[in-house]
């Protein structure tokens, strides 16, 4: 779990705080994913490079991170491209909003790690039990993956080859319950340490100017969508 | 099955996020601290299975559990998903973040099923075990079906209805065994203590 969501040596958003990064990019997020129009999507894709570029994220991270969403978003547009045919817009538009919603969210990941992560969404006053949850499934997660990895071991050692596909179902029994029996322990564990179920986030630094410029990136992202609106309604 | 940003209209996502989060509101409260402990693990466990991609059908699919989550915690499924789906959307880019709510309502509902499924009478634990598991599974496919026709990205997306039939079956097998071996090593998993 926790090599593919490490934070990316070199970013310069890593000193931003938690709260100004999940705000701002969280923001921009939606607001690319709610653009309808090819140019107002180009924009707000051109910006989102812009923010990346300036985060000192290497190009080969922009590249793993678009191949991600490449073959979903390619067989939607390619969908769209089929059904409006000869209007090829709305297939651009998929694309335009996948790749930069991929990046702006990439780059949240990029610049921040998990734990304060879920710090940042419960300083935000995000719902107890999501960022209670969020917190434990980060934690089991390690446990969680450990657990496998010992599995394979032990049945390799005892001579076993790849698992098949009759294997799958007491696998999972046995990683389940043995990983249950720990989280009882951990839980048992952090009750007497008088956990109540809400995990404290702490206060968080005063924001510097820095913070909230990053914040109101959001906001900028959103001006070429409030254009779009505009224009609309003008022609109403 | 995770729907990406800008895929769906945003009118329908924001109705997706308000039902979603009615579904977390509902089905998460009064939740004593010993139950999150419970949540996180199964959202662990359906996040680092979902990192298992294997080949089917000339795709790469991968499972999710939200069947065995039904049947381990009953309702509190539902919010375990939401999160598992935020985590995943946050960390991997696997869904959107506006597509959120819809994933979750998706793939909640199918944990849903799996529920009335599991507590079915009549049925032996092993045959209500891997219906669960295919209900998990292959309802969110169906649901992600008519969304995408609705939307207007015409018929050619339920071919992938058929990909998902396959990988619901796999999943019905394995839940229907898993539910076996905690039955005889654990049964208080499956009564919810």
């Amino acid at each position: 779990m926790n090599a593919p969501i490490a934070v990316v040596a070199g970013c310069r958003w890593t000193g931003v705080e938690s709260r100004a990064k999940i705000v701002g990019l969280m923001g921009a997020a939606v607001a690319v994913a709610a653009g309808q129009g090819v140019v107002v999507v180009g924009v707000q894709l051109a910006l989102a490079g812009a923010w990346v570029a300036a985060g000192g994220l290497p190009l080969r991270w922009v590249l793993l991170r678009c191949a991600l969403v490449t073959p979903f978003a390619a067989m939607m547009a390619a969908l769209l491209a089929f059904e409006r045919a000869p209007d090829y817009a709305p297939a651009l538009v998929v694309l335009g909003k996948a790749y930069g919603s991929v990046l702006l969210l990439g780059m949240l990941a990029a610049a921040t790690p998990v734990p304060e992560l879920v710090a940042g969404l419960e300083r935000l006053r995000a719902p107890a039990v999501l960022v209670a949850t969020a917190s434990f499934t980060y934690r089991y997660g390690q446990l969680l993956e450990e657990e496998w990895g010992r599995m394979d071991r032990a049945r390799v050692s005892r001579g076993g080859r790849g698992a098949g596909w009759g294997d799958w179902g007491p696998r999972l029994g046995v990683l389940l319950v043995r990983s249950w029996d720990r989280s009882e322990r951990v839980a048992s564990a952090m009750i007497a340490r008088g956990f109540a179920g809400r995990l404290p986030g702490g206060e968080g630094r005063r924001w510097g100017l820095g913070d909230y410029c990053f914040a109101a990136g959001g906001l900028v992202m959103a001006m070429p969508l409030g254009w779009e609106v505009w224009l609309v309604a003008g022609r109403g | 099955m995770h729907i990406a940003d800008g895929i769906l209209p945003p009118a329908w996502c924001v109705a997706g996020h308000a039902l979603a989060l009615g579904g977390v509101a509902l089905l998460g409260r009064r939740v004593e601290p010993a139950e999150v402990a419970r949540m996180g693990m199964m959202s662990a466990a359906g996040f680092v299975v979902s990192m298992l991609h294997f080949p089917l059908l000339g795709t790469s699919v991968h499972l999710g559990l939200m069947g065995f989550t039904g049947v381990l915690l009953g309702g509190r499924a539902f919010p375990v998903i939401y999160t598992t789906l935020l985590f995943q959307a946050l960390l991997f880019q696997h869904g959107g973040l506006l597509a959120l709510g819809v994933n979750a309502l998706n793939m909640g509902l199918g944990a849903l099923a799996a529920i009335v499924l599991w507590r079915a009478p009549g049925l032996p634990e092993v045959v209500r075990g891997g219906l669960a598991g295919f209900a998990g599974t292959y309802l969110p496919a169906l649901l992600l079906v008519a969304e995408f026709q609705a939307a207007g990205y015409g018929k050619g997306f339920a071919a992938i209805a058929a990909v998902y039939l396959a990988v619901a079956v796999i999943e019905g097998a394995l839940t229907a065994t898993a539910v076996t071996f905690v039955r005889q090593a654990k049964p208080a998993l499956l009564e919810g203590r």
